[in-house]
């Protein structure tokens, strides 16, 4: 049994401190994963605590070889993450980079970070526009760094499979952002 | 590789991002939306306790409780202040109470007798006394 599924085990038992070595232990990693899906830290911290929550609602069931504790809390981070990046598609690529967005007169290295934070926007809504396997292979293998052996356990999936839905995802997201270039372009200042 | 398929990465080994390729570059901004690992924030740390704390199937033993219970275990009797003699005595009225209690001396049956015919009562256990279920049964029937 590993060490998180010994907390778990305890916690379900009535132990406060393993609930509080659980949270030390997994909420971290999952705020900065939904922070970086989600490009927005309130967000993320409601996913987490969601997360969390169905652990513990979940911890007296949990049977000892099922799944790691991590991997699970992970796969429910992910899906929640992913449904509330996928409600936000009433934005659309347009809107992300809207002409209100665009700055005008700023210094270079703030029109960089601007530049940044647009083309991370950008590939957030795309994303939402994309199958839901495919935008989760996809935002675990690039942005998260996965390995495929590693998304494929968080999927419940193979690592053929897992190869597949991360090539046809990065076609898609091309194809959705190739009409706007110009402003993922790295060239920032030059507008 | 097959065809349409991407080439496996170890962790951390991710595509370069090249300058010249949007996409990496998007991809590379959203990484950089936060570390690898976020530091919890103390609001959400309490938060996040509060919901396990509430959601907990066993109510936990606060080590208040708990120290209250080995203090003032049985045990611990011994550990604060009585005796082992105390203990024994104790012991032994327990032992007494229980031998009264099963095989009663007579003095017991003639007091509890008195009392019982002053209130105008029957002893109810009569009946079922040894003594009585001797007189009951005619144990030499038994040998034939």
């Amino acid at each position: 049994m590993d060490r998180e599924a010994a907390l778990l085990v305890a916690y379900a038992r009535g132990d406060r401190a393993a609930a509080q070595a659980l949270v030390e232990r997994l909420a971290p990693r999952l705020v900065a994963m939904a922070t970086r899906i989600l490009g927005d830290a309130t967000e993320a911290e409601d996913v987490t605590q969601e997360a969390m929550l169905r652990l513990w609602r979940y911890a007296p069931a949990w049977r000892a070889g099922e799944a790691r504790v991590s991997t699970w809390v992970t796969r429910v981070a992910l899906n929640l993450a992913t449904d509330r990046l996928r409600r936000r598609r009433t934005t659309g690529l347009d809107d992300a980079f809207g002409p209100a967005g665009e700055p005008q007169d700023c210094r270079r290295s703030v029109m960089a970070e601007m530049h940044v934070a647009e083309r991370a926007a950008a590939l957030r809504a795309a994303l939402t526009e994309l199958p839901e396997r495919q935008a989760q292979a996809v935002a675990l293998r690039h942005i998260e760094g996965l390995s495929n052996p590693e998304i494929g356990e968080l999927m419940g999936i193979g690592v053929e499979a897992v190869e597949s839905l991360t090539a046809r995802g990065r076609r898609a997201l091309k194809a959705k952002l190739a009409g706007r270039r110009a402003a993922l372009s790295l060239e920032d200042g030059d507008e | 590789m097959s065809e349409g398929k991407e080439p496996e990465r170890g962790r951390g080994q991710l595509p370069s991002d090249r300058d010249d390729d949007p996409l990496d570059a998007a991809f590379a901004a959203a990484r950089a939306t936060a570390p690898a690992v976020a530091p919890l924030s103390s609001d959400l740390s309490a938060r996040l306790i509060a919901d396990a704390l509430e959601a907990m199937p066993v109510q936990s033993v606060s080590p208040r409780r708990a120290d209250h219970v080995r203090r003032f275990g049985i045990l611990s009797w011994l550990r604060f202040g009585v005796s082992w003699p105390a203990a024994s005595g104790l012991a032994a009225c327990a032992a007494l109470g229980v031998w009264v209690g099963a095989a009663p001396p007579d003095f017991v049956d003639a007091v509890s007798g008195s009392l019982l015919s002053e209130l105008g009562l029957e002893d109810p256990l009569a009946a079922i006394r040894v003594d009585n279920l001797s007189d009951a049964f005619d144990l030499a029937s038994f040998d034939e």
